[in-house]
């Protein structure tokens, strides 16, 4: 059984929102469709409209991001954990006449 | 969101969303978010606020915040920011360390808004705070805190309540 643990803006839409879930499955993949069949509005926060991770959402596996490992396809086994991460970003288009004006002096 | 949209929500969302109207910052936290903002324009600057949710029927609370660093590529940050996914980690971490939860984000907007963008909208998660410092010449000159709404359609303001 491996440990997946939810994000706190997340936990809302699982099952008692609660902070982790724990699911029998052999990859990282496995665990994913498993977590967001059983908790079907987390799906729309993770999972873009062809069921894949959003570019938005992070995947580590015990502390190692799952991009530098085998992806989704990354094997799991029973002491291990997984962990959602949000991507955070952001930011404004300043307009262009205070921009030009600022930092110029900045 | 109008009130009786929400009604039709699941019920357990639709309590967190209004729960997080409003959310009180100490004085002294916004004092040092203002400075990280002026030392880093004309760039974005970007932290954490850490701090608790609040009961069902109570607020969120910032405690503290932490500064970040801006892990976008340096000729974009005069426009954008991004936290390199590994250091959000190890700030989950500490957050669980020390028994507080991340609330919220907050970053500035050199020469822009204190509201936030199509780019922010984009990028957003529920339930966390987003505050926004509008910085003019190098100078803070508003601030405002926004939460996404369930439907991730819109951001809502939140009332700022400010304690010393």
């Amino acid at each position: 059984m491996v440990r997946i643990l939810i994000p706190t803006a997340l936990r809302q839409y699982v099952a008692n929102s609660s902070p982790e879930v724990v699911i029998k499955a052999e990859t990282v993949n496995e665990a994913i469709s498993k977590l967001t069949r059983e908790n079907q509005k987390l799906a729309r926060h993770i999972l873009d409209e062809q069921g894949k991770l959003r570019n938005f959402v992070n995947i580590f596996l015990n502390d190692e991001d799952i991009r530098a490992l085998d992806g989704e396809d990354t094997k799991v086994s029973d002491s291990d954990t997984i962990r959602i991460v949000p991507a955070i970003a952001g930011g404004e288009v300043p307009s262009k006449a205070l921009r030009r004006y600022f930092c110029k002096r900045a | 969101m109008t009130s009786t949209r929400l009604e039709s929500e699941a019920g357990q969302a639709k309590s967190l969303v209004e729960e997080a109207s409003k959310i009180t910052i100490p004085r002294r936290v916004l004092d040092s978010i203002e400075s990280h903002a002026i030392s880093t324009y004309p760039e974005e600057c970007c932290g954490l606020l850490f701090g608790d949710f609040g009961s069902r029927n109570s607020s969120k609370s910032v405690a503290r915040s932490r500064r970040m660093r801006n892990a976008f590529e340096p000729s974009e940050r005069y426009h954008r920011y991004t936290i390199d996914p590994r250091e959000f980690l190890d700030a989950e971490k500490e957050a669980e360390a020390n028994n507080e939860e991340i609330v919220g984000i907050y970053h500035s907007h050199p020469n822009a808004r204190a509201a936030p963008s199509q780019f922010d909208k984009a990028h957003a998660w529920p339930l966390l705070s987003y505050l926004i410092v509008e910085v003019v010449g190098g100078k803070p000159v508003d601030f405002k805190s926004w939460v996404l709404s369930d439907d991730q359609g819109s951001f809502k303001e939140e009332q700022l309540n400010i304690v010393e």
